[in-house]
């Protein structure tokens, strides 16, 4: 019962999504094309130590499995608001997998508990900015937005 | 009613037990077969569920979810199907049903949601096999129990068909056949609608059968009416036969006797009883010879006929009896006919006949054909004896002047003077006419002459005559030629001549006296 309760919602869910995506690809093409082909590029505060963090390490921050950097200093995951196109690109490049089937992954894990969502933001500026001034952040941003304040630990190839 | 070694009972009750094995083999089989089939459609429902549930499952193994993975495991267990079940994350059991045990379970990987490559945990289900097991059982049950509930409704109808088709008119062709009587006129009854079918033929060749029976019964019963009638003819012919009849069997017992033998046999006190020859032998003048007779006839397989003189113990007389054994062959045993007749009458007029031609009427003494025969078995047997011609002197005249009764008496008076003067062994005959002939086997010269003399002195014995003018004595002499065998002749009549030539010697000389023949 609870399984067809859990994959009806699931349904559910992924007809909502499909919705969703077609009005936000229709919003990316008026507001970001510029942005929408600029590669995209984690950030993280200047004084971190980590200089390099992995696709595996980035999708485990992610996806709430872990909270934390490769050297154990706990980690505030950072990330748009949802529908945020930038967050569409990222999740989809990052993990390969359709966004949908991320957005089903959240919405079942939301039930659990134990995963905790990343602090939602509503621009690159305000990423940039909480980046730049908190030293455990972690966030993503167009590869033309970087700014001093922070250090790129992963680049996708493009 | 009820028969346990009817046909109709044994085919039931076979049916029932092919049918009641048929079930049991079906529904083991049945049972087999189905039992696999839900195990792996089980099995195919338990994966496909495993499946539904393993993004979840992935999710949960993923995050090393405890809650997600208990909620997942809680759903598996709920269905029927699924026994136990546990999610298993890369190192740690994350949840698992009250009865997972382990060993015996489906397992399903997990892979990581995001790298598919990267295996990061196991669902394990265990399949109730129980549940399986009983649907399985309830199918192949329900599969038997539809099979017999077609076949029971078609074992009775069969039974019921089988009993009024066949078992019914076997049942009325059984009774109608103990009830017939071979040779009679009786027959089966057929059933019109029965004409074409098994039973109906069956008793069509009966009646044909009963046809054949009663003309053969016929034929025999004539035959035996014939067959009786002949030996009622035959028996009669033996037994009413005047000719005693016996028939032995080739060990000498007597297998039939007619009431002719009987009578012949018990009135010469032979014992019917004992075996033949045995029984005849006892009273036979010459048993040897009789037995001999009858086991030549036995071996020589011919008719054998001969004459045996028998003493009737009775009454010591003698009884001749001719007997005629013929052998016969019947059915590979050899038996022997014996027909008896009783010959004594024939045999006594034979002797009575033989004596009167050999014996002269008047003096009783042998005649001249009786003395013939005895001198000539003398000489066949080479006897040596002397011959003794007499002659009477005078005799003629006391014939003329007395007449023929003086003659006769005379005649008589001499044969009786002669017979008491020679042996009962010798030879005494009155030759013809006045003439006398006496003959003594082995005898000496003076034996000879004592004896002539002798003769000559009772021949000469007066003998006292009465006649109308009164008593006289009348006195004879007599001439004597006398001859030897074999001397004087080879043969009798030679051997006669002799004593004749010897006898008119003297005649012509002396008279009443003696010589012997000289050449």
């Amino acid at each position: 019962m609870r399984l067809q309760v859990l994959s009806s919602i699931q349904h559910t869910l992924t007809g909502l999504q499909k919705l969703f995506r077609m009005a936000l690809s229709l919003s990316l093409f008026i507001c970001f094309t510029t942005d929408a082909n600029d590669p995209l590029v984690v950030i993280v505060h200047k004084d971190n130590p980590n200089q390099q963090i992995s696709q595996h390490q980035l999708v485990d921050l992610y996806m709430g499995k872990y909270t934390a950097f490769p050297d154990g200093t706990l980690a505030n995951v950072l990330d748009y608001e949802q529908g945020h196109p930038l967050r569409t690109i990222f999740l989809t490049s990052l993990t390969g997998r359709p966004i949908n089937q991320i957005n089903a992954y959240w919405s079942q894990v939301k039930f659990s508990g134990k995963a905790s969502f990343p602090q939602a933001y509503q621009s690159i500026d305000a990423i940039l900015e909480e980046v730049a001034s908190t030293p455990d952040a972690i966030g993503y941003v167009p590869a033309t937005a970087v700014t001093e304040d922070v250090k790129v630990v992963y680049r996708f190839v493009q | 009613m009820f028969n346990k070694h009817s046909l109709i009972t044994r085919l039931t009750l076979l049916l029932s037990l092919v049918t009641l094995l048929f079930s049991v083999i079906y529904a083991k089989l049945y049972y087999r077969h189905v039992f696999d089939e839900e195990l792996a459609r089980a099995s195919d429902t338990v994966m496909q569920i495993g499946k539904t549930v393993s993004s979840t499952a992935s999710i949960a193994a993923y995050l090393e979810d405890k809650d997600l993975a208990t909620e997942v495991v809680n759903g598996l267990v709920s269905n029927d199907i699924i026994l136990s079940a546990a999610l298993v994350s890369k190192d740690t059991l994350l949840a698992k049903s009250i009865l997972h045990s382990g060993p015996g379970s489906i397992q399903i990987k997990l892979v990581n949601p995001f790298f598919l490559s990267e295996h990061i945990g196991l669902i394990h289900i265990a399949p109730n096999t129980q549940i399986i097991e009983q649907n399985a059982q309830n199918i192949a049950l329900g599969g038997v129990r539809t099979m017999l509930v077609v076949i029971l409704p078609i074992i009775i109808l069969l039974t019921t068909l089988v009993y009024w088709q066949v078992t019914r008119p076997l049942n009325h062709l059984g009774k109608q056949l103990a009830k017939i009587l071979p040779g009679s006129a009786q027959r089966l009854k057929i059933d019109k609608h029965a004409h074409h079918n098994e039973i109906g033929r069956i008793e069509l060749g009966i009646n044909t059968l009963l046809d054949k029976a009663e003309v053969l019964f016929e034929q025999e019963r004539n035959l035996r009416a014939e067959v009786v009638e002949l030996e009622k003819r035959f028996r009669l012919m033996f037994e009413q036969s005047s000719s005693p009849t016996l028939l032995v069997k080739d060990e000498g017992d007597i297998l039939l006797i007619n009431d002719a033998a009987k009578d012949l046999l018990v009135g010469m006190g032979v014992d019917i009883d004992e075996r033949f020859p045995e029984n005849l032998g006892l009273y036979c003048k010459t048993p040897d010879i009789l037995y001999t007779f009858t086991e030549n006839s036995i071996k020589q397989k011919q008719v054998m006929q001969s004459e045996f003189e028998f003493i009737n113990p009775l009454t010591q007389t003698t009884v001749w009896l001719s007997i005629i054994v013929l052998n016969t062959l019947s059915d590979g045993k050899w038996y022997f006919q014996v027909f008896l007749a009783d010959i004594t009458l024939r045999k006594t007029m034979l002797n009575q006949l033989n004596k009167r031609a050999q014996r002269d009427s008047l003096t009783g003494l042998y005649n001249r054909y009786g003395a013939e025969l005895m001198l000539l078995d003398w000489i066949d047997n080479q006897c040596t004896f002397s011959l003794l011609l007499i002659d009477l002197d005078k005799f003629k005249p006391i014939n003329d002047v007395y007449g023929h009764n003086a003659g006769d008496a005379l005649l008589k008076h001499v044969a009786s003077q002669l017979s008491n003067t020679m042996g009962t062994t010798d030879l005494v005959c009155r030759w013809g006419g006045d003439e006398f002939l006496v003959a003594r086997l082995d005898i000496t010269q003076q034996e000879l002459t004592r004896l002539a003399q002798a003769l000559l002195e009772a021949i000469n014995q007066p003998m006292p005559f009465e006649h109308r003018e009164g008593q006289t004595e009348l006195v004879v002499g007599a001439s004597i030629g006398i001859a030897h065998f074999p001397q004087h002749a080879e043969n009798l009549k030679g051997l006669v001549e002799c004593a004749d030539v010897a006898m008119y010697s003297i005649k012509k000389t002396s008279r009443n006296n003696f010589t012997f023949y000289s050449n």
